[in-house]
Protein backbone atom coordinates (compact mmCIF):
# COMPACT_ATOMS: atom_id res chain seq x y z
CA UNK A 1 0.00 0.00 0.00
CA UNK A 2 3.07 2.31 0.80
CA UNK A 3 4.58 1.95 -2.21
CA UNK A 4 1.31 2.30 -4.50
CA UNK A 5 1.19 6.30 -3.76
CA UNK A 6 4.04 8.88 -4.32
CA UNK A 7 2.74 10.71 -1.50
CA UNK A 8 2.88 7.97 0.40
CA UNK A 9 5.97 6.83 -0.58
CA UNK A 10 7.23 10.54 0.57
CA UNK A 11 5.55 10.10 3.74
CA UNK A 12 7.09 6.76 4.31
CA UNK A 13 10.84 8.42 3.33
CA UNK A 14 10.24 11.05 5.60
CA UNK A 15 9.47 8.43 9.01
CA UNK A 16 12.02 6.39 8.10
CA UNK A 17 14.45 9.59 8.11
CA UNK A 18 13.02 11.02 11.73
CA UNK A 19 13.69 7.05 12.69
CA UNK A 20 16.90 7.22 11.83
CA UNK A 21 17.75 10.51 13.36
CA UNK A 22 15.82 9.69 16.49
CA UNK A 23 17.54 5.80 16.75
CA UNK A 24 20.84 7.55 16.26
CA UNK A 25 20.47 10.24 19.10
CA UNK A 26 19.23 7.31 21.13
CA UNK A 27 21.98 5.53 20.87
CA UNK A 28 24.45 8.04 20.88
CA UNK A 29 22.95 9.61 24.16
CA UNK A 30 22.70 6.28 25.90
CA UNK A 31 23.43 6.41 29.68
CA UNK A 32 23.50 10.12 29.46
CA UNK A 33 19.58 9.93 30.90
CA UNK A 34 18.17 9.72 27.19
CA UNK A 35 14.25 9.62 28.37
CA UNK A 36 12.71 6.32 28.26
CA UNK A 37 9.45 7.64 26.65
CA UNK A 38 12.15 9.04 23.63
CA UNK A 39 13.51 5.96 23.18
CA UNK A 40 10.06 4.18 23.03
CA UNK A 41 8.90 6.48 20.82
CA UNK A 42 12.26 6.36 18.39
CA UNK A 43 12.04 2.70 18.58
CA UNK A 44 8.19 2.14 17.67
CA UNK A 45 8.81 4.70 14.85
CA UNK A 46 11.46 2.44 13.26
CA UNK A 47 9.43 -0.89 14.10
CA UNK A 48 6.66 0.88 12.19
CA UNK A 49 8.76 2.01 9.08
CA UNK A 50 9.66 -1.43 9.02
CA UNK A 51 13.45 -1.17 10.47
CA UNK A 52 13.48 -4.07 12.81
CA UNK A 53 17.21 -5.06 12.60
CA UNK A 54 18.09 -1.33 13.27
CA UNK A 55 16.11 -1.69 16.60
CA UNK A 56 17.19 -4.72 17.23
CA UNK A 57 20.78 -3.58 17.18
CA UNK A 58 19.85 -0.73 19.57
CA UNK A 59 17.80 -2.73 21.83
CA UNK A 60 20.57 -4.77 22.19
CA UNK A 61 23.34 -2.35 22.84
CA UNK A 62 20.67 -0.88 25.49
CA UNK A 63 21.07 -2.37 28.35
CA UNK A 64 23.20 -5.06 29.91
CA UNK A 65 22.09 -5.82 33.38
CA UNK A 66 20.22 -8.90 32.36
CA UNK A 67 22.15 -10.64 29.58
CA UNK A 68 19.32 -13.81 29.83
CA UNK A 69 16.41 -11.69 28.13
CA UNK A 70 19.06 -10.83 25.30
CA UNK A 71 20.38 -14.03 25.17
CA UNK A 72 17.37 -16.37 23.03
CA UNK A 73 16.98 -19.83 24.05
CA UNK A 74 18.82 -21.11 20.60
CA UNK A 75 22.13 -19.04 21.26
CA UNK A 76 21.69 -19.97 25.37
CA UNK A 77 21.90 -23.61 23.23
CA UNK A 78 25.07 -22.85 21.51
CA UNK A 79 26.98 -22.18 24.63
CA UNK A 80 25.93 -24.91 26.81
CA UNK A 81 27.23 -27.26 23.76
CA UNK A 82 30.31 -25.15 23.78
CA UNK A 83 30.47 -25.28 27.79
CA UNK A 84 29.70 -29.31 27.76
CA UNK A 85 32.05 -29.78 25.46
CA UNK A 86 34.66 -27.85 27.55
CA UNK A 87 33.60 -30.32 30.56
CA UNK A 88 33.64 -33.29 28.60
CA UNK A 89 36.99 -32.77 27.41
CA UNK A 90 38.29 -32.11 31.05
CA UNK A 91 36.19 -35.50 32.46
CA UNK A 92 36.03 -38.75 30.56
CA UNK A 93 32.26 -39.48 29.66
CA UNK A 94 30.80 -42.37 31.61
CA UNK A 95 30.97 -45.19 28.44
CA UNK A 96 28.35 -47.36 30.01
CA UNK A 97 24.58 -46.96 28.31
CA UNK A 98 22.62 -48.38 31.00
CA UNK A 99 23.77 -45.73 33.40
CA UNK A 100 23.77 -42.89 31.76
CA UNK A 101 20.13 -43.99 30.50
CA UNK A 102 19.07 -44.70 34.29
CA UNK A 103 20.19 -40.96 34.94
CA UNK A 104 18.62 -39.66 32.23
CA UNK A 105 15.35 -41.30 33.65
CA UNK A 106 15.42 -39.69 37.19
CA UNK A 107 16.28 -36.58 35.05
CA UNK A 108 13.19 -36.68 32.65
CA UNK A 109 11.13 -37.88 36.08
CA UNK A 110 12.21 -34.45 37.67
CA UNK A 111 11.46 -32.38 34.57
CA UNK A 112 8.05 -33.98 34.26
CA UNK A 113 5.82 -31.97 36.44
CA UNK A 114 5.65 -28.94 33.43
CA UNK A 115 7.27 -26.19 35.91
CA UNK A 116 10.75 -26.78 34.58
CA UNK A 117 10.84 -24.47 31.14
CA UNK A 118 11.24 -26.10 27.96
CA UNK A 119 15.33 -25.34 26.49
CA UNK A 120 16.21 -25.04 22.94
CA UNK A 121 17.49 -28.38 22.66
CA UNK A 122 16.15 -30.34 25.54
CA UNK A 123 17.90 -30.94 28.85
CA UNK A 124 20.35 -34.20 28.80
CA UNK A 125 22.00 -35.89 30.97
CA UNK A 126 25.44 -37.23 31.48
CA UNK A 127 27.44 -39.57 33.93
CA UNK A 128 31.24 -38.36 34.31
CA UNK A 129 33.52 -41.13 35.35
CA UNK A 130 35.60 -39.25 37.88
CA UNK A 131 36.24 -39.88 41.71
CA UNK A 132 35.26 -36.04 42.40
CA UNK A 133 32.61 -35.62 44.16
CA UNK A 134 30.45 -33.41 41.78
CA UNK A 135 27.39 -32.44 39.29
CA UNK A 136 27.32 -28.94 37.49
CA UNK A 137 25.39 -28.40 34.37
CA UNK A 138 25.61 -25.99 31.29
CA UNK A 139 23.17 -23.87 30.12
CA UNK A 140 20.83 -24.80 27.88
CA UNK A 141 19.98 -27.61 30.21
CA UNK A 142 23.42 -30.01 29.45
CA UNK A 143 23.36 -31.40 33.30
CA UNK A 144 26.13 -33.80 34.68
CA UNK A 145 27.14 -35.72 37.28
CA UNK A 146 30.71 -37.46 38.80
CA UNK A 147 31.07 -41.48 39.61
CA UNK A 148 31.94 -39.74 42.87
CA UNK A 149 29.13 -37.90 43.45
CA UNK A 150 27.28 -41.55 42.91
CA UNK A 151 28.95 -43.38 45.38
CA UNK A 152 28.10 -40.66 48.45
CA UNK A 153 24.58 -41.34 47.33
CA UNK A 154 22.26 -43.75 49.14
CA UNK A 155 19.27 -43.75 46.22
CA UNK A 156 17.24 -42.55 43.83
CA UNK A 157 15.53 -39.49 45.87
CA UNK A 158 18.82 -38.05 46.71
CA UNK A 159 20.60 -38.42 42.91
CA UNK A 160 16.68 -36.97 42.12
CA UNK A 161 17.70 -34.22 44.38
CA UNK A 162 21.20 -33.59 43.20
CA UNK A 163 20.06 -33.72 39.48
CA UNK A 164 17.18 -30.63 40.37
CA UNK A 165 19.29 -28.56 42.01
CA UNK A 166 20.93 -28.68 38.64
CA UNK A 167 17.99 -27.59 37.00
CA UNK A 168 17.03 -25.57 38.53
CA UNK A 169 20.17 -24.08 38.02
CA UNK A 170 19.82 -24.06 34.15
CA UNK A 171 16.10 -22.48 34.87
CA UNK A 172 16.74 -19.73 36.50
CA UNK A 173 19.79 -19.08 33.63
CA UNK A 174 22.23 -18.95 36.63
CA UNK A 175 25.06 -19.65 33.60
CA UNK A 176 25.12 -16.72 32.25
CA UNK A 177 23.85 -14.58 34.66
CA UNK A 178 26.43 -15.16 36.55
CA UNK A 179 28.71 -13.56 33.82
CA UNK A 180 31.01 -10.37 34.53
CA UNK A 181 29.47 -7.11 33.90
CA UNK A 182 32.28 -6.26 31.56
CA UNK A 183 31.39 -10.05 29.57
CA UNK A 184 27.86 -9.30 29.72
CA UNK A 185 28.38 -6.02 27.59
CA UNK A 186 31.12 -8.06 25.22
CA UNK A 187 27.84 -10.48 24.59
CA UNK A 188 25.39 -7.57 23.95
CA UNK A 189 27.48 -5.17 21.62
CA UNK A 190 27.86 -8.65 19.92
CA UNK A 191 24.64 -9.78 19.46
CA UNK A 192 23.44 -6.64 18.46
CA UNK A 193 25.90 -6.74 15.68
CA UNK A 194 25.38 -9.52 14.77
CA UNK A 195 21.26 -8.99 14.87
CA UNK A 196 21.93 -6.09 12.89
CA UNK A 197 22.60 -8.54 9.92
CA UNK A 198 26.37 -7.32 10.08
CA UNK A 199 27.61 -10.98 9.58
CA UNK A 200 31.02 -9.80 7.60
CA UNK A 201 34.41 -11.89 8.14
CA UNK A 202 35.09 -9.35 10.76
CA UNK A 203 32.06 -9.18 13.14
CA UNK A 204 31.96 -12.99 12.84
CA UNK A 205 36.16 -13.37 14.04
CA UNK A 206 34.98 -10.29 16.58
CA UNK A 207 31.57 -12.63 18.18
CA UNK A 208 33.88 -15.56 17.90
CA UNK A 209 36.43 -14.57 20.07
CA UNK A 210 33.01 -12.66 22.63
CA UNK A 211 31.88 -15.98 22.23
CA UNK A 212 35.15 -18.02 23.67
CA UNK A 213 35.77 -15.69 26.18
CA UNK A 214 32.00 -16.06 27.70
CA UNK A 215 32.46 -20.33 27.25
CA UNK A 216 36.06 -20.02 29.59
CA UNK A 217 33.93 -17.85 31.84
CA UNK A 218 30.89 -19.61 32.13
CA UNK A 219 33.51 -23.14 32.64
CA UNK A 220 35.70 -21.34 35.26
CA UNK A 221 32.07 -20.31 37.27
CA UNK A 222 31.18 -23.80 37.15
CA UNK A 223 34.43 -25.61 37.76
CA UNK A 224 36.04 -23.24 39.90
CA UNK A 225 34.53 -20.21 41.27
CA UNK A 226 31.19 -21.11 41.24
CA UNK A 227 27.54 -19.58 41.47
CA UNK A 228 27.24 -16.77 44.14
CA UNK A 229 25.62 -18.23 47.36
CA UNK A 230 22.16 -16.38 46.40
CA UNK A 231 22.01 -18.48 43.55
CA UNK A 232 23.00 -21.77 45.11
CA UNK A 233 20.13 -21.37 47.66
CA UNK A 234 17.99 -19.98 45.09
CA UNK A 235 18.76 -23.67 43.34
CA UNK A 236 18.15 -25.81 46.44
CA UNK A 237 14.84 -23.72 46.95
CA UNK A 238 13.77 -24.64 43.42
CA UNK A 239 15.20 -28.20 43.27
CA UNK A 240 12.52 -29.02 46.49
CA UNK A 241 10.03 -26.98 44.41
CA UNK A 242 10.47 -29.76 41.67
CA UNK A 243 11.42 -33.08 43.62
CA UNK A 244 7.90 -32.26 45.72
CA UNK A 245 5.73 -31.61 42.51
CA UNK A 246 7.23 -35.11 41.10
CA UNK A 247 6.44 -36.99 44.70
CA UNK A 248 10.15 -37.55 45.46
CA UNK A 249 10.56 -36.94 48.85
CA UNK A 250 12.14 -33.55 48.93
CA UNK A 251 14.07 -34.25 52.73
CA UNK A 252 16.21 -36.17 50.08
CA UNK A 253 17.96 -32.60 49.50
CA UNK A 254 18.73 -32.34 53.39
CA UNK A 255 19.95 -36.17 53.01
CA UNK A 256 22.18 -35.33 50.42
CA UNK A 257 23.81 -32.36 52.28
CA UNK A 258 24.31 -34.48 55.09
CA UNK A 259 25.94 -37.08 53.17
CA UNK A 260 28.47 -34.09 52.05
CA UNK A 261 28.96 -33.00 55.29
CA UNK A 262 30.01 -36.41 56.29
CA UNK A 263 32.56 -36.53 52.81
CA UNK A 264 36.31 -37.56 53.92
CA UNK A 265 38.62 -34.37 53.46
CA UNK A 266 40.42 -36.30 50.71
CA UNK A 267 36.61 -36.39 49.03
CA UNK A 268 35.98 -32.42 49.69
CA UNK A 269 39.77 -31.56 48.52
CA UNK A 270 37.29 -29.88 45.10
CA UNK A 271 34.26 -30.50 42.95
CA UNK A 272 30.82 -29.44 44.54
CA UNK A 273 32.65 -28.44 48.36
CA UNK A 274 35.24 -26.13 46.08
CA UNK A 275 31.94 -24.59 44.17
CA UNK A 276 29.36 -25.09 46.72
CA UNK A 277 28.40 -23.36 50.29
CA UNK A 278 28.94 -24.95 53.31
CA UNK A 279 26.28 -27.76 53.38
CA UNK A 280 25.48 -27.03 56.93
CA UNK A 281 24.55 -23.82 55.91
CA UNK A 282 22.37 -25.11 52.73
CA UNK A 283 20.64 -27.00 55.38
CA UNK A 284 20.28 -24.17 57.76
CA UNK A 285 18.23 -22.22 54.53
CA UNK A 286 16.42 -25.25 53.29
CA UNK A 287 15.13 -26.32 56.62
CA UNK A 288 12.07 -24.29 56.74
CA UNK A 289 11.06 -25.02 53.44
CA UNK A 290 10.90 -28.74 54.06
CA UNK A 291 8.68 -27.87 56.80
CA UNK A 292 6.22 -26.12 54.30
CA UNK A 293 6.20 -28.85 52.16
CA UNK A 294 3.94 -32.02 52.96
CA UNK A 295 5.86 -34.72 51.40
CA UNK A 296 2.90 -37.16 52.88
CA UNK A 297 2.94 -39.75 49.70
CA UNK A 298 6.37 -39.78 49.59
CA UNK A 299 7.66 -42.69 50.76
CA UNK A 300 5.15 -44.82 48.92
CA UNK A 301 7.49 -46.60 46.31
CA UNK A 302 11.25 -45.31 48.06
CA UNK A 303 12.15 -48.87 48.50
CA UNK A 304 11.43 -49.68 44.40
CA UNK A 305 13.45 -46.74 43.84
CA UNK A 306 16.36 -47.72 45.66
CA UNK A 307 16.17 -51.01 44.65
CA UNK A 308 16.44 -49.74 41.28
CA UNK A 309 19.02 -47.14 42.31
CA UNK A 310 21.15 -50.17 43.50
CA UNK A 311 21.10 -51.88 40.84
CA UNK A 312 21.43 -49.43 38.20
CA UNK A 313 25.13 -48.71 40.26
CA UNK A 314 25.82 -51.80 40.89
CA UNK A 315 29.69 -53.12 39.86
CA UNK A 316 30.07 -49.78 37.66
CA UNK A 317 31.54 -47.40 40.00
CA UNK A 318 34.31 -48.92 41.00
CA UNK B 1 -15.32 18.45 2.92
CA UNK B 2 -11.97 17.50 4.57
CA UNK B 3 -9.65 17.30 1.40
CA UNK B 4 -8.67 14.15 0.78
CA UNK B 5 -4.58 14.71 0.66
CA UNK B 6 -4.40 15.97 3.97
CA UNK B 7 -6.41 13.24 5.39
CA UNK B 8 -3.65 10.42 4.02
CA UNK B 9 -0.76 11.50 6.11
CA UNK B 10 -2.96 12.17 9.20
CA UNK B 11 -4.09 8.90 8.90
CA UNK B 12 -0.53 7.53 8.46
CA UNK B 13 0.62 9.55 11.51
CA UNK B 14 -2.36 8.01 13.85
CA UNK B 15 -1.34 4.28 12.73
CA UNK B 16 2.38 4.94 13.98
CA UNK B 17 1.16 6.27 17.08
CA UNK B 18 -1.67 3.74 17.78
CA UNK B 19 -0.27 0.78 15.72
CA UNK B 20 -1.31 -2.91 17.46
CA UNK B 21 1.20 -5.69 16.35
CA UNK B 22 -0.43 -7.17 13.25
CA UNK B 23 1.67 -10.49 13.37
CA UNK B 24 0.61 -12.86 16.63
CA UNK B 25 -2.41 -12.26 17.34
CA UNK B 26 -3.91 -15.73 18.26
CA UNK B 27 -0.58 -17.24 16.85
CA UNK B 28 2.44 -19.28 18.85
CA UNK B 29 5.87 -19.21 17.61
CA UNK B 30 7.67 -22.80 18.54
CA UNK B 31 10.66 -21.52 20.43
CA UNK B 32 12.51 -24.53 20.47
CA UNK B 33 14.38 -27.10 18.28
CA UNK B 34 11.39 -29.60 18.39
CA UNK B 35 9.12 -30.59 20.71
CA UNK B 36 5.91 -32.91 20.84
CA UNK B 37 2.37 -31.95 20.17
CA UNK B 38 0.68 -34.07 22.78
CA UNK B 39 -2.52 -35.64 23.54
CA UNK B 40 -2.75 -34.39 27.26
CA UNK B 41 -1.18 -31.89 28.89
CA UNK B 42 1.06 -34.12 30.54
CA UNK B 43 5.33 -34.72 29.65
CA UNK B 44 4.54 -38.30 29.28
CA UNK B 45 1.52 -37.99 27.46
CA UNK B 46 1.83 -39.91 23.90
CA UNK B 47 3.29 -36.80 21.25
CA UNK B 48 0.37 -36.90 17.91
CA UNK B 49 2.98 -34.91 16.20
CA UNK B 50 6.15 -32.99 16.29
CA UNK B 51 6.96 -29.15 15.87
CA UNK B 52 9.75 -27.27 14.82
CA UNK B 53 11.77 -24.21 15.61
CA UNK B 54 10.08 -20.96 14.29
CA UNK B 55 6.53 -22.82 13.08
CA UNK B 56 2.98 -20.61 14.00
CA UNK B 57 0.70 -22.40 15.45
CA UNK B 58 -2.91 -21.58 16.17
CA UNK B 59 -3.94 -21.32 19.95
CA UNK B 60 -7.17 -22.40 21.08
CA UNK B 61 -6.81 -21.65 24.42
CA UNK B 62 -4.09 -21.74 27.58
CA UNK B 63 -4.13 -23.69 30.60
CA UNK B 64 -2.11 -24.76 33.89
CA UNK B 65 1.07 -23.98 31.68
CA UNK B 66 0.31 -25.95 28.54
CA UNK B 67 -1.45 -24.40 25.11
CA UNK B 68 -4.06 -26.43 23.24
CA UNK B 69 -3.01 -25.77 19.74
CA UNK B 70 -4.33 -26.50 15.94
CA UNK B 71 -1.64 -27.45 13.07
CA UNK B 72 -2.19 -26.52 9.63
CA UNK B 73 -3.66 -30.26 8.65
CA UNK B 74 -6.07 -29.73 12.01
CA UNK B 75 -4.36 -31.53 14.18
CA UNK B 76 -5.11 -30.66 17.88
CA UNK B 77 -2.95 -30.97 20.96
CA UNK B 78 -1.06 -29.94 23.61
CA UNK B 79 2.15 -28.09 23.47
CA UNK B 80 3.69 -26.89 26.99
CA UNK B 81 3.97 -22.88 26.73
CA UNK B 82 7.78 -23.00 27.71
CA UNK B 83 8.39 -24.17 24.11
CA UNK B 84 6.07 -21.37 22.67
CA UNK B 85 6.44 -17.60 22.31
CA UNK B 86 3.80 -14.83 21.18
CA UNK B 87 6.99 -13.35 18.71
CA UNK B 88 7.42 -13.46 15.66
CA UNK B 89 10.20 -15.96 14.81
CA UNK B 90 11.85 -15.30 12.07
CA UNK B 91 14.03 -17.90 10.48
CA UNK B 92 17.02 -17.53 8.48
CA UNK B 93 16.35 -15.94 5.07
CA UNK B 94 13.15 -15.25 6.11
CA UNK B 95 12.34 -11.64 5.06
CA UNK B 96 11.05 -8.89 8.16
CA UNK B 97 7.60 -8.28 7.65
CA UNK B 98 7.33 -4.69 5.97
CA UNK B 99 5.78 -3.27 9.38
CA UNK B 100 5.75 -4.70 12.39
CA UNK B 101 4.91 -2.37 15.96
CA UNK B 102 6.84 -3.91 18.44
CA UNK B 103 10.81 -4.73 18.16
CA UNK B 104 10.39 -7.09 21.03
CA UNK B 105 8.05 -9.18 18.68
CA UNK B 106 10.59 -10.61 16.53
CA UNK B 107 13.13 -12.97 17.10
CA UNK B 108 15.79 -13.15 14.43
CA UNK B 109 16.05 -17.12 14.54
CA UNK B 110 20.16 -18.76 13.84
CA UNK B 111 21.11 -15.03 14.58
CA UNK B 112 24.21 -14.18 17.11
CA UNK B 113 25.71 -17.36 18.59
CA UNK B 114 24.67 -19.75 16.20
CA UNK B 115 26.14 -22.97 14.48
CA UNK B 116 28.54 -20.60 12.36
CA UNK B 117 30.12 -19.12 15.85
CA UNK B 118 30.31 -23.01 16.56
CA UNK B 119 31.88 -24.19 13.94
CA UNK B 120 34.49 -21.10 13.83
CA UNK B 121 34.70 -21.67 17.96
CA UNK B 122 35.84 -25.64 17.44
CA UNK B 123 38.24 -24.35 14.65
CA UNK B 124 40.24 -22.89 17.12
CA UNK B 125 39.35 -25.16 20.08
CA UNK B 126 39.78 -28.28 17.79
CA UNK B 127 40.60 -30.68 21.01
CA UNK B 128 37.13 -30.19 22.67
CA UNK B 129 35.56 -33.43 22.61
CA UNK B 130 31.69 -32.38 20.86
CA UNK B 131 31.73 -35.53 19.88
CA UNK B 132 30.74 -36.55 23.36
CA UNK B 133 28.29 -33.67 23.78
CA UNK B 134 26.51 -34.70 20.28
CA UNK B 135 26.48 -38.58 21.85
CA UNK B 136 24.73 -36.84 25.43
CA UNK B 137 21.97 -35.27 23.07
CA UNK B 138 20.92 -38.60 21.68
CA UNK B 139 19.99 -39.55 24.63
CA UNK B 140 16.26 -39.20 24.81
CA UNK B 141 13.97 -40.57 27.53
CA UNK B 142 10.90 -41.59 25.23
CA UNK B 143 7.33 -40.86 26.77
CA UNK B 144 6.01 -43.88 27.14
CA UNK B 145 10.00 -45.33 28.98
CA UNK B 146 8.97 -41.68 31.62
CA UNK B 147 5.21 -43.31 31.96
CA UNK B 148 6.78 -46.76 33.20
CA UNK B 149 9.50 -44.87 35.20
CA UNK B 150 7.22 -42.66 36.91
CA UNK B 151 4.45 -45.45 37.73
CA UNK B 152 6.73 -47.88 38.51
CA UNK B 153 8.70 -45.57 41.06
CA UNK B 154 5.14 -44.43 42.31
CA UNK B 155 6.32 -41.30 41.60
CA UNK B 156 3.09 -38.47 40.38
CA UNK B 157 1.49 -38.26 37.37
CA UNK B 158 0.08 -35.19 37.91
CA UNK B 159 1.97 -33.04 39.97
CA UNK B 160 1.69 -32.52 43.55
CA UNK B 161 1.44 -28.72 44.61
Amino acid sequence: MIASSPALRMIYRFLCCIACCCLFTACSQQGQGTSSGFREFATKLAQFVGLAPATALYEASSSVNSISTHMTKEQEYYLGRAVAANILTRYQPEPDPALNEYVSRVGAAVLSTGDVPETFGGFHFQVLRSDEVNAMAAPGGFVFVTTGMLKLLPDEDTLAAVLAHEVSHVEKRHGVDSLSQAKMQDIVSSLGQLAGSLNCSEVVAQATLIFSGTVDEVVKNLLQAGYGRDQEFEADAGALTYLNAVNYNPVALDVLLEQLEKATPSDSAGGWFKTHPLAKDRRLAIEPLIAKLNPTSAELGRVVRSQRFQSAISGKLS
Amino acid sequence: MFPIRLMLPILTILMVFFAEPAMGAGKLFVEVRSTSVRKEPKHWAPAVAQVSYGEALEEISTSSGWALIKLGNGTQGYVHLSALTPRTILLSGAKAPAVEADASSIVLAGKGFNKDIEKQYFGRENSLNYSAVDSMEQRVVASSELYKFLTEGKLSLEGVS
